[in-house]
């Protein structure tokens, strides 16, 4: 049968189309992925204001007892106190004697860790009496010499809004004064009075509209644009690798690239579609005053204009074919469509940390951050929308992320290739049988994440010091047991040879305790590169652990801070995790994802690079020394030089990190097995 | 010219957990036009390994194939319009009619226009799809299905048609009706290669057959040929005892016809 050679540009339209076409007919997918969240926008925006409005006026309308000891105020602010308490809403005054609270005056104003906390007993005495606040009329050794205390219980709704009220009273009382003291010097009438301030902002409606929706505006993108391109990336890739039909489509006259670049095109398409419709349904609840921003609920209307919200879509549009891309190649590595979807969850994380940018007030779109993948892109978007521009910096950030795009759809042209799609000669069930234990481990791994999260803050909340004790000494490793139970049980082997625990080798030991002054002093360049990018918060050193346990001994403090987390989180992660991950994935994965999930699991976005590095490090320690004794040894002294304040004062010197040569030359020695002691367990 | 040539085709792949898997070891292979060659082994030989770089999805580490005269390393597109593939596991589209999924592959094939609404026509009327060609294929029976895939093999009528266990999971009626597509074959001057590891479709369908284990074929020839050089009368006889000889610690290396 004579015929023309397939022309390339059709067979990519062809492709394109057909995608498109199955996309369009599965009504489910579309539904869930495109039309409801629009739907959603105005529900949502609707009822969280209306639940706002429902709460404050219940909590407004409820009586609340308030403490009162103002007998070292004087007699005029504490009558004018009361009647403006008295005018806040159904309230109670009851007089306490706050004599305790006096007494410690002089240890708190120290700050010292432990009298913080005999206040905060004392005070609570006074609240288990049925008090929801307190307001105290402290003397001090410092001016004004008189201090106004408030004390509520932050984690009772009632305390909050007696709080509220006490403030609204204190504020009214402090402008009376301030009025009558500035008419008593400028020797003004009483009877003509003062003009109240009056703010004035000095940015448009719209400026302040744009703010606030650029605060908001990149993170949904994110959200929108995973969600949406996800079901034509799960349907593109994964779900015709499950049903039989890519294989087919390898088959035909039509090089993989050409099919790979029309499938990206349909995520594409598909992505910006659902990001455009969500984007109209998001702005429409606004424009139409169905909802507000948070800052801008007192604004009347939303006023950002479509010149803006053209532009900032289109400094976006780089994010969009980098995030499509990634869809791409996260869905062409799932085997099934179940696995891929799996996978979108970590990948929506991923995705969201560079994207966090754009909310911190205080990072800039400069030369660096505008080239950061998915970063800059929000941080430009942020900025166009509140009318900051800079034309050559939005220039380069454009590029710049073009360029980050073009290289992610130049993986994409390669997953396709028959090599990856069809690796291995066994069949899918065998496949599935061998990577059972590495999805087992992962899920494991998420489970402690989130239980660090839940049981480990709560726990922390109630007694730092217990809390910490409990969530690193049982909570993981209890999690870890339950685990490499499951590991050991199907790869038939013992649970101390799942876990690692065969006896090291003394030069392992060595290594490892020669490369922590290294790992601490890496750690300390990376985060210090990380406040270039992501400045730290002024509240973020001022109550660390170290402060908040510094009534603890310093035995106990090292044992808590340093000990602990080496036993309880490499039990845990290297131990149990990592057991199941190294006996289906290549040591570089394992290392990823323990960078990701160690990451996680310290709960901040400040610590989550560099302890993800010490994750990473720890993991190859352990697959090269087969043991898992080097990396509590390397984690116990990392922690013990930050702990000890040692890596900042003797070991700070850059030469000591010239010990990591012969820390890893050590490590690099064979494992204990490798030398012909038993495993103790079969492949599986 | 051999519709089918390979020559000394080895694959080999890195496994996380099992180091370098070598899933055939150096097959040679030569079917004729007009001729039904059948691949029998067990799970895990190498069949779908071996047909899976004849039809250029995967690439031999070592070795060459060609399809029709057309190396399938250095011209894999070409190869691949001159040869049809079909698998147990292939699967059809399925929100797309089986007319839309004949059209789709048909234009991928360079067929367009008038020809290709013809062949599609024409196809739909051969393989009698006509009562649910405009349906769905999620709709479809496992039998309907199997003869959309086949049709959709044969679109652009090639002379080579590569199956891998095309019976796989298919019913009584189902697996008859793909034995006489085969044979149909035969007539039609095509060269069918295809997978089994089901005796009674090699013996009924196979001029010749070629008998793989552990990623090497083992002998090659007819029935009768195999039954004479082994001293066995039935086909499952004949492979265990090539299996046999083909574990002796100085066995020979596999015979080629």
């Amino acid at each position: 049968m004579a015929r023309p050679a397939p022309d390339t540009r059709t067979q990519f339209l062809c492709v394109l189309g057909t995608e498109l076409r199955s996309l369009w007919r599965d009504r489910r997918a579309l539904f869930s992925a495109l039309v409801l969240p629009m739907l959603l926008y105005p529900l949502l925006f609707q009822g969280q204001a209306w639940l706002e409005r429902a709460s404050r006026t219940r909590l407004e309308q409820r009586n609340v007892r308030v403490g009162l000891d103002l007998t070292r105020a004087g007699p005029e602010l504490a009558q004018r106190l009361r009647e403006r308490l008295a005018e806040e809403g159904p309230i109670e005054l009851v007089d306490i004697d706050a004599g305790p609270l006096q007494a410690l005056e002089v240890e708190v104003a120290t700050g010292a860790p432990a009298a913080v906390e005999r206040e905060r007993s004392a005070a609570a005495a006074f609240f288990d009496t049925g008090l929801e606040a307190l307001l105290v009329a402290i003397t001090t050794d410092t001016p004004p010499f008189v201090e106004l205390r408030p004390y509520r219980d932050g984690a009772e709704d009632l305390s909050n809004e007696a709080l509220r009220r006490i403030e609204r009273a204190r504020a009214r009382v402090h402008e009376e004064f301030t009025h009558r003291r500035v008419q008593e010097l400028l020797e003004l009438d009483p009877a003509q009075g003062l003009t109240d301030l009056a703010l004035v902002d000095v940015a448009s409606a719209e400026d302040q509209g744009g703010a606030a929706l650029g605060r908001l505006l990149p993170i949904l993108a994110v959200f929108v644009l995973l969600s949406g391109g996800a079901a034509a990336a799960l349907a593109a890739f994964a779900g015709e690798r499950e049903s039989g039909t890519l294989e087919t489509l390898l088959v035909q006259p039509v090089p993989a690239r050409t099919i790979a670049a029309a499938k990206f095109a349909a995520v594409l398409l598909t992505a910006l579609v659902t990001l455009v419709c969500n984007g109209l349904s998001v702005l429409g609840t606004l424009f139409f005053g169905w909802g507000a921003l948070p800052g801008l609920e007192a604004a009347g209307g939303f006023a950002v204009g479509s010149g803006r919200v053209l532009t900032a879509a289109l400094v976006y549009l780089p994010s969009v074919a980098l995030l499509s891309a990634l869809l791409c190649l996260v869905c062409g590595r799932a085997r099934t469509f179940r696995e891929g979807q799996h996978l979108l969850l970590p990948l929506l994380l991923l995705a969201l940390v560079p994207t966090l940018l754009a909310t911190q007030d205080d990072v800039e779109l400069d030369l660096l951050t505008a080239a950061i993948p998915l970063g800059g892109p929000a941080l430009a978007m942020r900025d166009v929308l509140r009318g900051d521009v800079v034309l050559p910096l939005l220039a380069w950030m454009f590029a710049a992320n073009l360029a980050w795009a073009a290289l992610a759809v130049a993986q994409v042209g390669r997953i396709l290739d028959g090599e990856r799609v069809f690796a291995a000669a066994s069949d899918e069930h065998e496949d599935a049988q061998r990577r059972v234990q590495s999805r087992l481990a992962l899920r494991w791994g998420l489970l402690g994440v989130i239980a660090i999260y839940l049981v480990g803050s709560t726990l922390q909340n109630w007694s730092l010091a217990l809390g910490l004790a409990l969530t690193l000494l049982a909570l993981l490793p209890l999690l870890g047991l339950l685990a490499a139970r499951g590991t050991a049980r199907r790869a038939r082997a013992r649970l101390a040879s799942v876990l690692s625990l065969r006896a090291p080798r003394l030069a392992h030991l060595a290594g490892a305790v020669c490369l922590a002054p290294a790992l601490v002093q890496l750690t300390q360049l990376v985060f210090a590169w990380q406040q270039t990018v992501l400045p730290l918060p002024s509240s973020f050193g001022e109550s660390t652990m170290l402060r908040e346990l510094e009534g603890v001994g310093p035995v106990a403090r090292i044992a808590l801070l340093a000990l602990a987390p080496a036993l309880g989180e490499e039990f845990f992660f290297r131990g149990a995790i990592l057991a199941g991950l190294r006996r289906d994935l290549a040591p570089w994965k394992c290392a990823l994802w323990q960078f990701a999930l160690f990451g996680a699991a310290h709960a901040s976005i400040h610590r989550f690079v560099p302890t993800g590095i010490v994750g990473a490090l720890l993991t190859l320690v352990c697959l090269r020394t087969q043991s898992l004794w080097p990396a509590v040894l390397l984690h116990a002294s990392y922690n013990s030089l930050l702990v000890s304040g040692l890596a900042e004062t003797h070991l700070a010197h850059p030469a000591w990190a010239l010990l990591a040569l012969p820390g890893a030359a050590l490590l690099l020695l064979p494992g204990a097995a490798a030398r012909g002691g038993a495993s103790g367990e079969l492949r599986s | 010219m051999n519709a089918i040539e390979a020559r000394g085709l080895v694959k080999s792949y890195a496994d996380p957990s099992r180091g370098v898997v070598q899933a055939v070891r150096g097959i040679d292979l030569e079917c004729r036009a007009g001729e039904i060659f059948g691949l029998l082994g067990p799970n895990g030989a190498g069949k779908t390994t071996t047909l899976r770089m004849l039809a250029t999805i995967l690439a031999p580490s070592a070795g060459t194939a060609r399809i029709a005269g057309v190396d399938v390393v250095a011209e894999p597109l070409r190869a691949r319009q001159l040869l049809g593939f079909l698998s147990g596991t292939t699967g059809l589209y399925p929100r797309l009619s089986p007319r839309e999924t004949l059209e789709y592959f048909g234009k991928l094939h360079g067929l367009a226009g008038t020809a290709l609404q013809a062949r599609v026509a024409e196809l739909i009327e051969v393989f009698g799809l006509g009562s649910y060609a405009d349906g769905r294929c999620e709709a479809l029976s496992t039998g309907q299905r199997q003869k959309v895939s086949i049709a959709r093999a044969v679109l652009h009528d090639p002379p080579v048609l590569i199956l891998d266990e095309p019976t796989t999971g298919l019913d009584v009626l189902a697996s008859s009706a793909m034995i006489e597509f085969i044979e149909s074959r035969r007539a039609a001057g095509t060269c069918v290669l295809f997978s089994t590891h089901v005796l009674s479709e090699a013996e009924r369908l196979c001029d010749r057959i070629g008998v793989i284990f552990a990623g090497r074929v083992l002998d090659v020839g007819t029935k009768a040929e195999l039954a004479e050089r082994t001293g066995q009368r039935w086909l499952e006889d004949i492979f265990k005892e090539l299996v046999r000889r083909a574990e002796l610690p100085d066995a020979a290396s596999p015979a080629t016809r």
